[in-house]
């Protein structure tokens, strides 16, 4: 009973950051259709930024976050502006390959200036671990977790509650409506590139407290941060919140009952489930 | 001679594909009239209103609202300029709240207090719309849309209102009440560009008439004199 316990506890720590990256790759896919599979590198480059602000700078892994969360939003609107625009008139087929284009570049680029080496963050602020009756939680995943937590309500009031939130959700709704109320929406698109690789930035931050960086650490935690989005509902930023705690929860247990090897097999085994009885997702509309 | 127009289109032309909708338009709205443009399906009226707002570029001629030419500009920059678009199809923002559609339509207004004002003024105009301000818009009725839809675009205090067939599938009961609203408008200082299915009562209301076919205005006039001509009766009035 205990260990259940503990697994899903860790499992919801992990599930709050997955839930955050989810969200941020939810948001541009809901603004402008457009599905970044850069999304995992994306979130590779934000932990080595977290790392090099540690390595080089000396700066905890916390007191760069924002700093790295500036960096990866900035990283987007470049994105946006360099790769997206240009293919935005061609086909479905472009945008892809633009964005799948783009990871394998961001990778290999990793791999020869990085070197395919484990790095860790060493004696950060946030070490040891507490317990919460028969339950041992890590600080550093604690931490993380709150920390997703945090900006993932600060996401939440920026869309329901500022009128330039109000202004993303009606563009990705109907943009052409948008354009008649005075919105720029070429502005918001680049807007949502920024928010949602904040976002992206955000997780990766929090993720390197305690998660070993290498060039292909994205390729996991993006198919992940994929799954969710569409266990979640496709554009639904609640829906990828809920589903990101739902996967946490549902690799942890499944790495507790069956070998730890096939954890996330279990993760896109339900997500199939999901998917064949509500094909819109958990909180998407049909 | 008159006052110069509020609004001055002259050879207006428009294509979709290379294919032409629009050839060489000419209209004028003067400020606070109410003027009609009426047609067949297919006629190209909606997308006279789309070149006018921007949703669509010319492909020549010219647009000038008091002179200056806004052709070729993008829809969101025309909004600021004054012009406000009641599309088709109302494309209300179905998941936001009716406050948060009205809040959008005011967009463009620099502070709290001209907000609040053009609230004021929408909710005078369409009270049900104050009532409903929590609801999401997409639950509205049909009618209630298209108030929301033009509330919406009003919340610009715009000096002109491009608005596209206001009255389609709407309920008969609803459409006095959308028609006593169109007809207040010049009184607070929007003018109004009304594409309309319902011919009589559009050119009833409407000091100028225009009759779009195939993307020519074949005629122009005053409402009454529309309502009273051959071509107006035999094609869409049916008598
Ligand atoms: N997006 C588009 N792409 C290509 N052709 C279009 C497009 N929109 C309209 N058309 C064509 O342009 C012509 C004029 O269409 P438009 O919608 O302006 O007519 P309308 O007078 O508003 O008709 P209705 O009374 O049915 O609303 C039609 O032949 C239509 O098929
Ligand atoms: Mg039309």
């Amino acid at each position: 009973m205990e260990i259940v316990a503990q697994t899903v506890a860790s499992g919801v720590l992990l599930g709050l950051i997955l839930a955050l990256s989810a969200a941020g790759l939810t948001l541009i896919w809901g603004v402008m259709d457009i599905v970044n599979f850069a999304h995992g590198d994306f979130l590779m480059l934000g932990m080595y930024a977290s790392f090099f602000a540690w390595a080089v700078l000396g700066l905890d892994p916390l007191l760069a976050l924002p700093g790295v969360v500036a960096a990866l939003g900035l990283f987007g609107v470049v994105v946006y502006l360099g790769v997206i625009r240009p293919v935005l008139r061609g086909s479905v087929l472009a945008q892809i390959f633009a964005t799948f284009g783009l990871g394998i570049l961001l990778r290999g680029v990793a791999q020869f200036v990085f070197t395919a080496d484990y790095r860790q963050i060493g004696d950060t602020m946030a070490t040891g671990s507490f317990a919460v009756g028969p339950v041992h939680l890590g600080l550093p995943q604690t931490i993380a977790a709150l920390g997703a937590l945090i900006v993932s309500g600060l996401l939440f009031a920026l869309l329901d509650r500022t009128t330039v939130g109000t202004a993303l959700r009606a563009t990705a709704e109907d943009r052409s409506a948008a354009e008649l109320m005075g919105i720029d929406t070429r502005r918001m698109f680049a807007l949502a590139w920024a928010v949602g690789a904040g976002c992206v930035g955000a997780a990766a931050g929090l993720l390197a407290i305690y998660f070993p960086i290498f060039p292909d650490v994205g390729a996991v935690f993006g198919l992940l941060a994929f799954v969710t989005v569409a266990l979640g509902g496709f554009g639904s930023v609640g829906g990828a919140m809920l589903a990101g705690v739902l996967i946490g929860v549902v690799t942890s247990v499944a790495g507790l009952i069956f070998d730890p090897a096939y954890k996330f097999t279990v993760a896109y085994l339900l997500y199939l489930v999901v998917l064949v009885i509500r094909p819109q997702g958990l909180l998407g509309r049909a | 001679m008159s006052a110069p127009p509020l609004l001055d289109v002259s050879g207006l032309t428009a294509r979709y594909d290379g294919a032409p909708v629009l050839h060489d338009v000419a209209i004028a709205v003067q400020p606070g009239s109410i003027t009609a443009v009426i047609g067949a399906n297919g006629a190209g009226k909606t997308t006279l209103l789309r070149a006018l707002s921007g949703l669509v570029r010319p492909s020549g001629g010219s647009i000038r609202l008091e002179g200056i030419e806004i052709s070729g500009r993008r829809a969101h920059g025309i909004v600021r300029l004054g012009v406000a678009h009641v599309p088709e199809g109302r494309h209300i923002f179905a998941r936001l709240s009716v406050a948060e559609n009205l809040r959008l339509g005011g967009y463009v207004l620099r502070d709290n207090a001209s907000l609040e004002r053009s609230r004021s003024i929408v909710f005078d105009l369409f009270p049900l719309l104050r009532e409903r301000a929590g609801q999401r818009a997409g639950t509205l009725s049909g009618g209630e849309q298209q108030m929301l839809a033009i509330g919406r675009a009003l919340m610009s205090r715009p000096r002109l209102l491009l608005l596209d067939e206001p009255t389609l599938g709407i309920a008969p009961l609803l459409v006095a009440r959308l028609f006593d609203a169109i007809v207040r408008l010049p009184s607070l200082g929007t003018a109004v560009l009304l594409v309309e299915q319902n011919v009589r009562v559009a050119l009833e209301i409407a000091s100028t008439g225009h009759v779009l076919q195939t993307g020519r205005v074949v005629l122009q006039g005053p409402g009454q004199e529309l309502l009273g001509s051959d071509l107006v009766r035999k094609a869409y009035l049916g008598i």
